[in-house]
């Protein structure tokens, strides 16, 4: 590694960025400006008593966020027209045009960081995107790294038997490397990190994968070739599109994905420009500048402030733009995927991690000196991201206390103490009406463009949403969907700030990337909402016909969350809609990457016969198992072997049964035990608790 | 291992045959023999006069459990470095000209 100083110069993106931001903000503040100027007309005393205040304080950042949002697709829009879908002028992709095939590689590592995950699906990602990098001709440029935190030996045995097969199916022995960390220190960052101190310094590169990140060969040489050309690139963001959804839910999502996405992704690159963001996968990133800048200490604060940073990939980026590498968001990079969640309970747990983990960024937004102030407004938008829901709760709540005022007869005609005039309230339902129009436009424009972009300028990526009618009716249906999912939504994240606020532990576990909903589940999660929502229109009703009416969509979607979240979990609804084209994209239609067919079409038996006993018994049993467990063990001395000694002895009178598994699985930390316990199980005498285990897998082997 | 079977017939009254331990130890150790066989080569290999002398099928076993270990590494050598804590102002740090 090379690189070790940075070039010192200019930063040549730094009165482009300042201009396209401006603007943004200037039409955001312009924006929000007629917005509160509408709701001041709106409330009944304009905003001069208490709670019309705090109706105000409220609803001006709601719609703030609001206006950003649909600011950054149109902004999205207008350079994906400006320049033809040629991508951004300043983009690293089109400056780098013309050398980019011929700049050469250097060796880089892929890193995968798992954590109990489907080790079949973990790996079935992983070797369609070595097969892609193989087909590429620059195989011999990449070495792949699977980095495993998972700790129930019966996932991390199979974990390593599925390594083990991809090396000898591909030969690629010593170049495809399994690592379990025995220790779990800092979850995925210190997992990461301690790849990075083993063996980082062998890769001027690394590129990091979700355990559902799909690459393709195209794809992570290109991010190489871009790095060469871009000296003061610390890392390059892809932008990942969803696949392989089957539930309606996780369908809708790709669909959502494919269809505006790249607006939206157009339109935050552009803005970013040298100062995008890291999403935690699917990226590269410059080792030696990540190894020097970038270690995150664990945080000294008090409350959630305190301990492992949760969401590291915002810090790291912020980090290494603030030693003065550049981070790239590059939307113009094909071939990177990813999966979504299957289901919106799931997708709420994933969210409870990562609102505590925006949550802290406000450490980071307030306090760390030297952050970009691009990466700042990134820290506040994550944050804000969450803290809309509590928001919005309130703004609903003090909407519904003045609907109360009003309805108790509770009029003040002196809000003021200080006038000698009274304040008539005055009530203006056109402005209330012209106010959630132009809110409706806000939030829906961008799709509408989006699909108009589609639909007008895009010929040869529309056939992969089907016919136009199809295309209609799933743009229909996914707002019909986003409309009933957003109360939903909103009650949960507000729950989970609360939640980090007061600091509960965030279980760290892996997600469920392939199971439905059950309605018990679903009924036990949703029933706080079921409730308040009844509660709230009851009020309402008993409170104001027409205020009733308001709290419909909100109260509606509420009390339908368990059903709607059961219903779009299911795998036979996808695969229905499916089959009826509602709601296709490119990938579904074999118009996506060759990556993802060879992904589908993967031939993967599974690793062990259907009856054989879990993997802790199939590991130390297996004449070829044992044997790679003994090779794959260190050889103890000392107190650990003293320890493993008397592990092993406890193990072969009492069998596995009498432990822990957990514990059981510390017999596969020694190699020399791991053989005397398998020689000792195969000559056991019947009686004997391993003799027995041994001729019960001779007999299961029988069974068909 | 014997795609034929024999009909059995029902044993009348009350009347028990007494159990055939020493045919079952003789199977027992033929059995690990081929399914360790089978296991370790992927392809058992058995005829139909198989050898049911315990102390043969045990010699066999030891045999295949003294095989030797793989040579099998998961890892590269380690090149050890250091992931450094981010520093506001050290001499690494260029902020954004």
């Amino acid at each position: 590694m090379t690189d070790s100083v940075l070039p010192s110069t200019k930063d040549a993106f730094r009165r482009i960025a300042l201009v396209r931001r401006w603007v943004f903000t200037a039409f955001v503040l312009l924006q929000t400006s007629l917005g509160i100027w509408g709701m001041i007309l709106v409330l009944p005393y304009h905003g001069s008593t208490t709670i019309e205040k705090a109706i105000l304080i409220t609803f001006i950042p709601l719609y703030a966020f609001v206006a950003a949002g649909s600011w950054m697709a149109l902004f999205g829009f207008y350079l994906r027209r400006r320049y033809k879908n040629r991508g951004d002028a300043h983009s690293l992709m089109t400056r780098f045009a013309d050398r980019l095939p011929t700049t050469g590689l250097v060796k880089t590592a892929v890193a995968l960081p798992i954590y109990h995950e489907d080790v079949e699906r973990v790996f079935r990602g992983l070797r369609a995107s070595i097969e892609s990098v193989l087909a590429t001709g620059q195989g011999e440029m990449f070495e792949f790294f699977i980095l495993s935190d998972s700790r129930d030996p019966e996932i991390w045995l199979e974990e390593r038997a599925a390594w083990l097969t991809l090396c000898n199916d591909l030969d690629l022995h010593g170049r495809v490397h399994y690592r379990r960390r025995r220790v779990n220190l800092k979850a995925k960052t210190g997992n990461v990190a301690d790849f990075l101190r083993r063996w980082g310094r062998n890769f001027k590169y690394f590129i990091v994968f979700d355990a559902d990140s799909v690459m393709s060969g195209e794809a992570l040489v290109t991010l190489v070739r871009l790095m060469e050309c871009e000296p003061k690139a610390g890392m390059i963001q892809t932008v990942p599109r969803l696949f392989n959804a089957r539930s309606a839910f996780a369908r809708m999502q790709q669909f959502v994905t494919h269809l505006y996405g790249p607006l939206f992704s157009e339109g935050l690159a552009a803005l970013q420009l040298n100062e995008a963001v890291f999403w935690g996968h699917n990226a590269i990133i410059r080792t030696e500048a990540f190894m020097a800048h970038c270690g995150l200490k664990s945080m000294r604060g008090f409350g959630l402030w305190r301990g492992t940073v949760l969401s590291h990939d915002f810090v790291e980026a912020a980090f290494i733009r603030r030693a003065g590498y550049e981070v790239w968001l590059e939307t113009a990079i094909e071939g990177s995927f990813e999966e979504s969640p299957p289901s919106l309970d799931d997708e709420l747990i994933r969210d409870k991690r990562w609102s505590k983990g925006n949550l802290q960024h406000l450490r980071f937004f307030g306090f760390e000196r030297g952050i970009a102030t691009a990466h700042r407004m990134a820290f506040m938008n994550g944050i804000f991201a969450y803290m809309a829901s509590p928001v919005w709760f309130l703004f609903l709540l003090f909407s519904t206390i003045e609907v109360a005022q009003f309805a108790a007869g509770d009029i003040n005609y002196f809000p003021d103490t200080r006038s000698l005039y009274p304040n008539w309230p005055q009530w203006h339902p056109q402005w209330a009406i012209i106010l959630v129009t132009s809110t409706l436009v806000t939030l829906f424009l961008p799709k509408v463009l989006a699909l108009f972009d589609l639909l007008v300028f895009e010929n040869s990526r529309r056939q992969g949403f089907g016919s136009t009618g199809k295309l209609l009716q799933g743009f229909f249906l996914e707002n019909l969907f986003s409309i009933l999912l957003a109360p939903i939504r909103m009650l949960a994240h507000s729950a989970y700030v609360v939640q980090a606020i007061l600091n509960v532990t965030v279980r760290w576990a892996g997600q469920n990337r392939s199971s439905e909903i059950g309605w018990l589940q679903a009924l036990i999660r949703h029933a706080p909402g079921m409730i308040l929502a009844i509660t709230w229109s009851g009020i309402a009703l008993y409170l104001d016909a027409n205020f009733f009416y308001w709290t419909i969509p909100i109260s509606l979607s509420l009390l339908l969350a368990a059903p709607i979240t059961v219903w779009l979990s299911r795998f036979t609804l996808g695969d229905r809609w499916r089959r009826q084209g509602i709601w296709r994209t490119p990938p579904e239609q074999n118009l996506g990457d060759q990556v993802l067919v060879d992904f589908a079409e993967l031939d993967m038996p599974p690793l062990k016969p259907q009856n054989a006993p879990d993997w802790l018994n199939w590991t130390l049993l297996h004449p070829n198992q044992a044997r790679i467990a003994a090779a794959l063990a260190p050889h103890r001395s000392g107190a650990a072997k003293r320890a493993s000694t008397e592990l092993k002895e406890k193990l072969m009178v009492e069998g596995l049964q009498a432990l822990d598994r957990r514990k059981a699985a510390r017999i596969l930390d020694d190699a020399e035990a791991v053989m005397q316990l398998h020689q000792h199980a195969w000559m056991a005498p019947p009686d004997d608790p391993w003799g027995s285990q041994v001729d019960h897998l001779t007999r299961l082997i029988c069974i068909k | 291992m014997n795609d034929t079977s024999t009909e059995v017939s029902p044993v009348p009254g009350n009347t028990q045959c007494e159990y055939p331990v020493a045919i079952c130890g003789q199977l027992r150790w033929l059995q690990r023999r081929v399914f360790y066989q089978f296991l370790q080569t992927g392809c058992p290999t058995i005829d139909l006069q198989a050898n049911l002398d315990i102390e043969d099928n045990q010699a066999d076993l030891r045999q295949r459990l003294a095989v030797p270990i793989p040579e099998l590494c998961a890892m590269p050598p380690i090149l050890r470095g250091s992931v450094k804590h981010a520093q506001t102002n050290t001499k690494h740090n260029r902020k954004p000209s």
